[in-house]
């Protein structure tokens, strides 16, 4: 048994958090490779990574509709060129527009706090999933070894100062909500994990009095397994109270109750999700970092254009946005949206596409400097294809994130190097982010 | 045998194998015939599917006269949404790689609460399931003990000892 007295405990942990920040003062002061200071938010921002598994199509999100060669590569499943109608591509500027269905990011792009990254992804030429997914979870493009998700090595960061007591080692500050165990969130780290859909909101056995207390007791020792399942329980029962709360919100729901009915496929499961991790974020304050998925996305078959499969999830992932903006709108907080790869610039014989390289990549938040997409695209020429084929990845997914932490995370040169081993920051999207 | 085997014994093995050509019964015997394989320390945990498959040989087991059809279903029916839940659903890894089956995948604080949720409802109604005392420890079995009868099978099931091979 550990045994302290209450008061140097507690004036322990102010001296240790004035020390903490005094500390991340030092680091500014410190000269870094960074060519602009961090932003007055480094540091507190809440970050949201949405991944689509799968691999979605992203010529059908952000489709550049001023560029002939889409329409003769996709003739049955190209976006029509915009006209002003709402069947037709809606035009963000001569160059690109958004998929119809994405029509609710409209506002979002026009207030400046929606960005997008046309050819970005991983170096990694693999055209497996498996491999692509384990590249971007572990931030090592090329290693299919095991390793940390770098969320998890992210949330290790950003965990309290560990002098604080034994309980701050063991509280989450990452949150993954929809699958059992996703290798981004794996490590030493603790994270708290949300089943998909309605699940989350029922505490199962534990909301039995008698059951719950003959289970605990059960678990009642110092052993790894008796810990690890009272932190579950604790996390559990917190979840389920914390979402029954919200839902007992009349007007919150009815939108659950809309979600729910809806929830049929995986993407339309994807909007549940988000509202079941706004609310867990905003009732915790401590949890900062999140992580969403949902797959259905690799379209090989029929994928349709205006209307049809792919239209119905980015509609879906279009409300996931909207109600993420809802939670995630303070001044350091940003939702990352992002997918193994990319798909064949080039139509099937089915109407689908294939596996591709370079994807967009979107990024919404206060600091991004949105409204605008940002880095390179040189188009669908054949001569400007990565094998003939596919986008190019202009932008390695890391720069992208090392700007995204940077600002808001304020993240140490140091520590975005251990984060993604290797990687090379990448000036130009210097301007990715408000300084 | 362990997450981690010791290296020794992974070298007798492979020994084994070598010169026995590939013949696992002989490699098998190597590994049953190692000292280390018999430390209880040495233990895995259950994947989802280990901890579905051995709870239901549990509770359909205790059933002398054989499970009525409709208890059949209910339990596969359990077993199936656990298992979507657990993130092991049957064939439903998408990779040729097939499921971890470390500890450091399975053993998640929430997950552990679903095994104790699957474990109660699968043996509601069960019949005696006493046989399993003697892998239970002296704690597991005195708590249990003190509870009612009919929340007895599940507990044994959710309790901490069925929870590794």
């Amino acid at each position: 048994m550990r045994h302290s007295p209450k008061l140097p405990i507690s004036s322990m942990s102010r001296r240790t958090a004035l020390h903490t920040l005094l500390g991340a003062g030092a680091f500014w002061a410190v000269p870094s490779l960074w060519a602009q200071s961090p932003g007055a938010n480094a540091g507190n921002g809440r970050l949201v990574v949405v991944f689509l598994r799968g691999a979605y199509d992203g010529l059908s999100a952000l489709v550049p509709h001023g560029d002939t060669n889409y329409y003769a590569l996709r003739p049955n499943i190209a976006l029509p060129r915009p006209d002003g109608t709402a069947q037709t591509t809606l035009a963000l500027d001569s160059t690109f527009g958004l998929h119809p269905a994405l029509a609710p990011l409209m506002p979002l792009w026009k207030q400046g706090v929606l960005a997008a990254l046309p050819a970005a992804g991983s170096p990694d030429p693999t055209r497996s999933h498996f491999d692509a997914q384990h590249h971007w979870e572990i931030g090592m493009p090329g290693k299919s070894s095991n390793a940390p998700g770098w969320l998890n090595t992210l949330a290790g960061f950003k965990a309290v100062a560990p002098e604080n007591s034994a309980q701050a080692a063991t509280k989450s500050i990452a949150i993954g909500v929809g699958e059992a165990n996703p290798q981004i969130l794996s490590g030493s780290a603790p994270v708290q994990l949300v089943p998909r859909g309605q699940a989350a909101t029922r505490q199962g056995a534990l909301g039995d009095e008698r059951t719950r207390d003959a289970v605990m007791r059960l678990y009642a020792g110092q052993d790894t397994l008796s810990q690890a399942f009272r932190s579950g329980a604790d996390s559990r029962m917190q979840t389920a109270q914390t979402l029954s709360a919200e839902m007992s919100d009349p007007a919150m729901a009815s939108r659950e109750m809309q979600a729910a009915n809806n929830g049929a496929g995986t993407a339309q499961g994807l909007l549940l999700d988000a509202q079941h991790l706004g609310t867990l974020m905003r009732q915790d304050r401590r949890l900062r970092l999140g992580f969403l998925s949902a797959g259905g996305w690799d379209t090989h078959a029929n994928q349709g254009s205006v209307t049809g499969a792919l239209a119905t999830n980015l509609g879906n992932l279009a409300s996931t946005l909207v109600q993420l903006r809802r939670d995630f709108s303070q001044p350091g907080d940003v939702v990352v949206v992002c997918s193994e790869f990319g798909r064949t610039s080039a139509e099937n014989g089915t109407r689908g596409t294939d596996h591709g390289h370079g994807n967009a990549l979107w990024i919404m938040g206060n600091q991004v400097n949105g409204g605008r997409w940002h880095g390179n695209w040189t188009g669908l020429a054949q001569g400007n294809l990565h094998e003939g084929r596919d986008l190019p990845v202009h932008h390695d997914f890391r720069g992208v994130l090392a700007q995204v932490l940077r600002s808001t995370q304020g993240l140490q040169a140091s520590q975005l190097e251990r984060l993604f081993p290797g990687f090379a920051w990448d000036t130009s999207l210097d301007g990715l982010m408000r300084a | 045998m362990s997450d981690t085997p010791p290296p020794a014994v992974v070298a007798r093995l492979s020994q084994t194998f070598l010169a026995s050509q590939g013949d696992m019964r002989a490699v098998l015997r190597t590994l049953f015939e190692s000292p280390e394989f018999w430390q209880p320390e040495n233990r895995l945990f259950k994947t989802p599917m280990d901890f579905a498959c051995s709870a239901l040989a549990a509770v359909q087991g205790a059933e002398r006269t054989g499970i009525s059809a409709e208890a059949d279903r209910r339990h596969l029916v359990l077993t199936a949404g656990f298992l979507a839940q657990a993130g092991q659903p049957i064939h439903g890894w998408q990779t040729p790689d097939g499921y971890k089956t470390d500890a450091a995948t399975w053993l998640a604080p929430e997950a552990l609460t679903r095994r104790a949720d699957y474990a109660l409802a699968v043996a509601r109604q069960a019949g005696d399931m006493g046989f399993l005392q003697p892998y239970l420890s002296e704690g597991t079995r005195a708590t249990i003990a003190q509870e009612k009868p009919a929340l007895r099978a599940g507990l044994m099931l959710a309790s901490p000892d069925f929870m590794r091979k």
